[in-house]
């Protein structure tokens, strides 16, 4: 036999990557896992119902719209349990069954299908049903939900339980009551003196580090920053998604949360606080600004292709997200529609930043020599 | 027969709002409801019918260069005459249309008519084009209305079609966001028919002339 029998004649690509969407989607559902293990313990089994509704609205939609379309049903490759999770992720725990199941065919029949299926939707599905339930069912999808850990006092301690004495005490509390979240407590909060800063509110280091840790009220999975912060670094890990977006993101959030003054109510008079004041951590930790950051922005459809368009995609979306959280007399949170604005820009963005091809510039100079 | 025809294409073939795509701007805006559907309809189509009428009358009299001008001042003047009717009759409805009822002045779909039929046809052509123009445009701008009434409100014409529905109701369908979503969404359904009916059509067509092609093979062969 001669050696050349092993050769293999074909097209290329010649090189192939061991990532297919299966298993992206696969490790992005890891990656959700320990926020909602932390938000379901929270907020109980009710999270879990809608979550399920979430998913299984997701996957029924995707299968009858691809049967109506003629394509290949695909399922199985995880894209709407994704979908359904992150849809999860980003409304209330106590929102009825319905709209968890409105939400979920909003996202794939609308969000992902009407713009021709995987890879061709220019907004992140799960953001634009959550935008979509916040204008049509604003009532339930304001009402702050606080689960089971958020109701005590300290947090530190609850950690600390063992699991009977947990399981003993959680017995007794509600599934879930409702109150204001981090976000809307810094969105013009009444102030008493005249000299206020956003770290004046009462119980503000309680609150980043009840956000940090899970202890907040809030959508199902936004809850705990260091969960989804853990389930960011495995995805940058399996490099499922790059480092431009999230720290782009997070960097202009502090960098901004820190800088502009924010207004406050003082006597029944809009007061603004001084420059370089703000609360930096609770901007970081607090809202849905990390789930944000990390696997809503980093969507590989709706995000730009080049790293310079990845970069100015994070800077655009940390900008809208606190000019809304700042200076928004109706919204407490903008990381939603930030990146679907983003998302918006995308081909702009792409466009621009479109790299040159090899010995373009050589070719141009070298007219411009010419001439 | 003929006449027939110009009535009846604006209901489908010809339909204003999803086929023509014309008028977009006040579709959109006054179909929150059945009822601000219905008014805008019908008063639009009171305003095509008439200046496609009148319109028709004088097209030998205006010059070619003019014509424009003419047909709006004609428009205009019908226009004028429904805002004052429904002020006098029906102040809600003109209340719920508010600044789209004025608007009609420029309604190309108005405009369209006046420079594609009715200043090439006969008064009586035009109108029944004129009726059947808008009366589509009336069934189109409904279809939307009842749709947003329905999933926005729970209610048809104002009146609740089940009790406790309007908890179940998106507001999303109601507000200027819903209009669009609404409209984009029968419109792919529309499309989606067409090209089906449009399928079925041809697969017909090539059966025929299948049938036709194969039939002397066989006559010929064994």
């Amino acid at each position: 036999m001669s050696p050349l029998t092993h050769f293999i004649v074909s097209t290329p690509p010649h090189i192939k990557s061991e990532q297919n969407i299966n298993s992206i989607m696969r490790w992005v559902c890891l990656a959700l896992a320990p926020a909602f293990c932390v938000s379901l313990y929270s907020f109980g089994w009710y999270a879990l119902f809608v979550t399920a509704v979430c998913v299984g609205a997701c996957i029924a939609t995707e299968a009858i719209c691809q049967r109506l379309r003629h394509v290949p049903v695909t399922i199985n490759d995880f894209s709407a349990v994704v979908t359904g999770l992150l849809l999860a992720a980003v409304i209330p725990p106590n929102v009825d069954w319905w709209v968890a199941a409105v939400g979920g065919i909003f996202a794939i029949a609308v969000g992902k299908h009407c713009f021709g299926g995987l890879g061709n939707n220019i907004w992140n599905p799960a953001l634009l049903a959550r935008a979509f339930l916040q204008v049509a069912v604003a009532s339930q999808m304001n009402s702050g939900a606080w689960g089971k850990l958020a109701q005590g006092t300290d947090g530190w301690t609850k950690l600390g339980h063992t699991l009977h004495g947990a399981f003993d005490q959680l017995a007794n509390t509600p599934d879930a009551v409702t109150g204001a979240t981090a976000m809307a407590q810094i969105s013009r909060p009444v102030a008493e003196t005249k000299d206020f800063v956003m770290q004046n509110i009462p119980g503000y280091w309680q609150l980043v580090k009840d956000s940090f840790w899970g202890y907040e009220g809030g959508s199902i999975a936004e809850v705990s920053a260091v969960m989804l912060l853990l389930g960011g670094l495995l995805l940058l890990w399996k490099k499922i998604i790059t480092w431009e977006i999230p720290v782009m993101y997070l960097g202009t959030v502090a960098l901004l949360g820190w800088i502009c003054p924010a207004p406050y109510l003082y006597q029944g008079e809009t007061l603004y606080t001084p420059l370089f004041s703000g609360p930096v951590l609770l901007h970081l930790v607090g809202g849905g600004v990390m789930i944000g950051a990390f696997f809503m922005a980093t969507d590989m459809v709706t995000t730009p292709m080049t790293k310079t368009g990845r970069i100015i995609f994070g800077i655009g979306c940390g900008v809208i997200t606190i000019m809304i959280r700042v200076y928004s007399s109706a919204y407490p949170e903008g990381v939603c529609y930030s990146i679907l604005l983003m998302n918006t820009c995308v081909p702009l963005i792409d466009a621009w930043t479109k790299p040159k091809k090899f010995g373009q510039h050589a070719a141009a100079s070298a007219n411009h020599a010419g001439k | 027969m003929k006449l027939l025809s110009e009535f009846t294409k604006g209901f489908l073939k010809e339909n204003p709002t999803f086929v023509l795509l014309l008028g977009l701007c006040p579709t959109l805006a006054v179909t929150t409801g059945l009822k601000n559907a219905l008014g805008m309809g019908l008063a639009s189509t009171f305003v095509l019918i008439c200046s496609n009428v009148m319109i028709s009358v004088i097209k030998k009299l205006v010059p070619k260069e003019i014509r424009i001008p003419v047909y709006i001042v004609v428009i205009a003047s019908f226009v004028t005459m429904v805002k004052l009717l429904l002020a006098a009759y029906l102040p809600d409805l003109k209340e719920a249309l508010g600044i789209f009822l004025p608007l009609i002045v420029v309604n190309c779909i108005i405009l369209g008519r006046a420079e594609a039929f009715a200043s090439k046809n006969g008064p009586v052509a035009s109108f029944l084009d004129g009726l059947g123009i808008g009366l589509g445009f009336t069934l189109g701008l409904s279809l939307i209305g009842i749709v947003r009434e329905v999933l926005g409100a729970g209610c048809i014409l104002g009146i609740p079609i089940m009790r406790g529905l309007d908890y179940y109701t998106l507001k999303t369908c109601v507000v200027p966001p819903g209009g669009f979503l609404t409209m984009g969404l029968l419109l792919a359904g529309f499309k989606y028919m067409s090209i089906r009916k449009q399928k079925k059509e041809e697969i017909r067509r090539n059966l025929a002339a299948g049938q036709h092609a194969a039939a002397p093979d066989n006559h010929d062969g064994r």
